[in-house]
């Protein structure tokens, strides 16, 4: 019997019927999913069929907090979504900080599924625990700030938190995020089918308290917890996440044109350093954080002056390596640019890495490009593809379509195309260091970092892994994605999660604290039970071991430099690592959770 | 006398302020007795904190395992910090 943490309902939202109701979530389900990306995933694979069409009135944004989302503790900030990705074709999971999750569970729900497609533009105001259905015919195209600041002008108070899309949703960008103030659900293009219902925007109110187990007890760990987050994260806050700008190029593992080299001679202008001699303001923080990672950083003088953002790790090194861009005053303009136009930074950088590439092969000729030179290199036209992209204009509307599309228009260019599953690859080389290629393979999203499971610190610096190794491998990535997969539904930011006791051995009382329950011993189980449903929902859409395989490049091209020069991983060597990740996850040969795993999801989903 | 490239990357490039510098040591010479060195030199503690790693000829090194690491002629040593994150 949970005391606090959850609040046990969520709201559903039918924009077509423009009617909401208040529907109670089983405990069962928060047991066995915790919450966040979990249960969002639970109600994914019980309301979306394999057949469902992503821009289609049946598809579905599923959000969910967890447990300490909101709570008066480090960065309890994030919440999740689960729909069916327009980049991908397949089940995505993206999560988010910002306000919204906590205000939402102020608000008295765990969740928010909206279904549906409107008749009318629309954006939701929810307060008092309600929902408006307000027009916003007016604000379709204005770009996020500006919408955000018109829906809390307009909205359940000045100081609400509100999520919007940009002109990128409407411009049929497949990777078009939704911006939550100024973070965002960046991956895999739930800003899309946001667009695809006739929805703009929802604003929750502030207002509210979130019922907690044992006030006191929270009250005691917060002020230890918030002192050693500062503590080991002081690098965080002075230099956020490009902080590995450098370290990834000087061990050979940067991403760089298209991932044809892992070494950039461009990294010195990109590298935290220079930026902070250059261009930072200061750090920023979400709710309720004590590092306050992001960097904001802006121009000051030259043709880009007034360019104001704050570009992670990620960002640098799509827009900056991937594009061979070594000017971080074009990198922190086109960051504003995203967010201005709603779209994924990480999935631009990688479709105009890829666009360079092509051109520079003659695949793409002027005619194809709408009279531009697309190079390696040149700030300026990785700009002006961005504002295509937004717009949906020319060559920038053939980019937008995303990965998938593409190479069913341009058959000739999929070779160059870095992606797994139709998702753009990460800022880091899979090459330079054997189990990023496993968690780019495996991460249920297509390749990324996070839900793949970031191996850098195990791989490359602990001594614990030989980062060319193959054995181990499939051990490590699982790990990492079990203890990600708590993580997310537990509705913490992960750079702070170690200062709580959140790790791959959980300690600690804090779960007990917040909900009376005490999960912590079987995090890491609860864990393995997602990406085992995860799997699950995979398979039913149509994903076998092939989709889990990198782009030919990586098993073919050796890096031709640096540090891990010579490098290359071929099938037979991936298969390796792959057979042991299936077998420690008991799923079959073609990554079939069989015998126990498929039970226990099948029985899990009800 | 043999010869060892060390370089820093991350938190120990700012903190030193060096890129990379070869250093002429004494054969029979430990990973752990140069880290001292370097810490006299620079009056900063490498290796402090969990986030601070040695890497030796780009293979990762626990701290443990540095007092009993002989360095080699030709030897690349990479002072890095990295936290969870990314």
């Amino acid at each position: 019997m949970f005391t606090g943490g959850y609040l046990g309902k969520l709201l559903r939202v039918d924009l077509a019927r423009e009617h909401h109701a208040i529907e109670p979530v089983p405990e069962a389900i928060f047991e066995q999913y915790l919450g966040g990306r979990g249960v969002a995933a639970h109600y994914y694979r019980e309301e979306l069929g394999p057949a469902v069409d992503p821009l289609s009135p049946a598809n579905k944004l599923i959000f969910f907090t967890g447990p300490l989302t909101g709570l008066p503790l480090p960065a309890t900030t994030k919440f999740q979504c689960a729909t069916r990705s327009p980049e991908t074709g397949i089940y995505l999971c993206t999560n988010s900080s910002g306000e919204l999750g906590p205000y939402l569970k102020r608000q008295g729900y765990d969740g928010l599924i909206i279904e549906g497609q409107a008749r009318r533009p629309l954006y939701l105001a929810i307060a008092g625990g309600g929902v408006e259905f307000r027009d916003a015919s007016d604000l379709v195209m204005l770009d996020t700030p500006a919408a955000i600041e018109a829906v809390r002008a307009d909205g359940p108070g000045a100081d609400a938190a509100v999520m919007a899309i940009g002109p990128a949703a409407y411009s049929g960008v497949r990777y078009a995020c939704i911006m939550v103030g100024d973070r965002s659900f960046g991956r895999g293009g739930a800003g899309r089918v946001m667009a695809a219902k006739g929805l703009k925007a929802v604003a929750v109110d502030r207002r509210g308290e979130i019922p907690v187990a044992d006030r006191a007890r929270l009250k005691a760990i917060l002020p230890v917890a918030a002192k050693n987050a500062r503590e080991t994260k002081r690098t965080h806050n002075l230099f956020g996440t490009n902080q590995y700008t450098e370290v990834m190029n000087e061990l050979g593992c940067y991403s760089v044109r298209n991932f044809t080299t892992g070494v950039f001679e461009g990294a010195a202008t990109l590298s935290k350093d220079y930026v902070t001699r250059h261009y930072k303001d200061r750090s920023a923080a979400c709710f309720r954080c004590p590092v306050a990672c992001a960097q904001v950083c802006s121009v000051r003088d030259g043709p880009l002056a007034g360019a104001v953002s704050d570009p992670e790790y990620e960002t640098v090194g799509t827009l900056g390596g991937v594009c061979g861009v070594s000017d971080f005053a074009a990198i922190i303009a086109g960051n504003q640019l995203c967010d201005e136009y709603g779209i994924d930074t990480m999935t631009v950088g990688c479709v105009i890495g890829y666009a360079m590439e092509c051109y520079e092969r003659g695949l793409f000729t002027r005619e194809d490009t709408g009279g531009l030179e697309v190079r390696f290199g040149d700030a300026a036209v990785m700009l002006e593809l961005i504002r295509r992209i937004g717009r949906g204009e020319g060559f920038g509307k053939v980019l937008g379509k995303g990965f998938r599309e593409l190479a069913r228009a341009y058959p000739a260019t999929a070779p160059y195309m870095m992606h797994v599953k139709g998702m753009a690859f990460a800022a880091y080389e899979p090459r330079g260091f054997y189990g990023m290629a496993l968690a780019y393979g495996t991460s249920s999203r297509g390749a990324c970092h996070n839900v793949g499971g970031w191996t850098i610190r195990d791989e490359l610096l602990t001594g614990d892994y030989d980062r060319f190794a193959l054995e181990g491998k499939g051990e490590l990535v699982k790990r990492l994605q079990d203890t990600r997969a708590y993580i997310d539904s537990l509705g913490i930011c992960t750079v702070v999660r170690s200062s709580m006791g959140f790790t791959d051995s959980p300690t600690g009382d804090v779960l007990l604290a917040a909900t009376g329950v005490d999960f912590t011993p079987r995090l890491m189980a609860i864990g393995q039970d997602i990406i085992d449903l995860e799997r699950m929902i995979l398979v039913r859409e149509g994903i076998t071991r092939e989709d889990d395989y990198l782009p030919n490049r990586i098993y073919t091209e050796p890096l031709p430099e640096g540090p891990a020069r010579g490098r290359i991983l071929t099938r037979e060597m991936y298969d390796v690592m792959l057979d042991e990740y299936y077998r420690l996850r008991k799923w079959d040969r073609q990554g079939v959770p069989s015998g126990r795993a498929q039970e226990g999801a099948r029985e899990a989903a009800g | 006398m043999i010869r060892v490239e060390v370089r820093f990357a991350g938190l120990p490039r700012t903190e030193t302020g060096v890129k990379a510098e070869t250093l002429e040591l004494e054969p029979d010479i430990t990973l752990g007795t140069l880290v001292e060195r370097l810490n006299q030199r620079y009056s900063w503690e490498i290796g402090r904190g969990e986030s601070q790693f040695i890497l030796l000829n780009q293979r990762g090194l626990r701290r443990e395992r540095w007092a009993h690491t002989r360095l080699e002629d030709g030897d690349s040593v990479l002072v890095i910090s990295a936290i969870a994150g990314g």
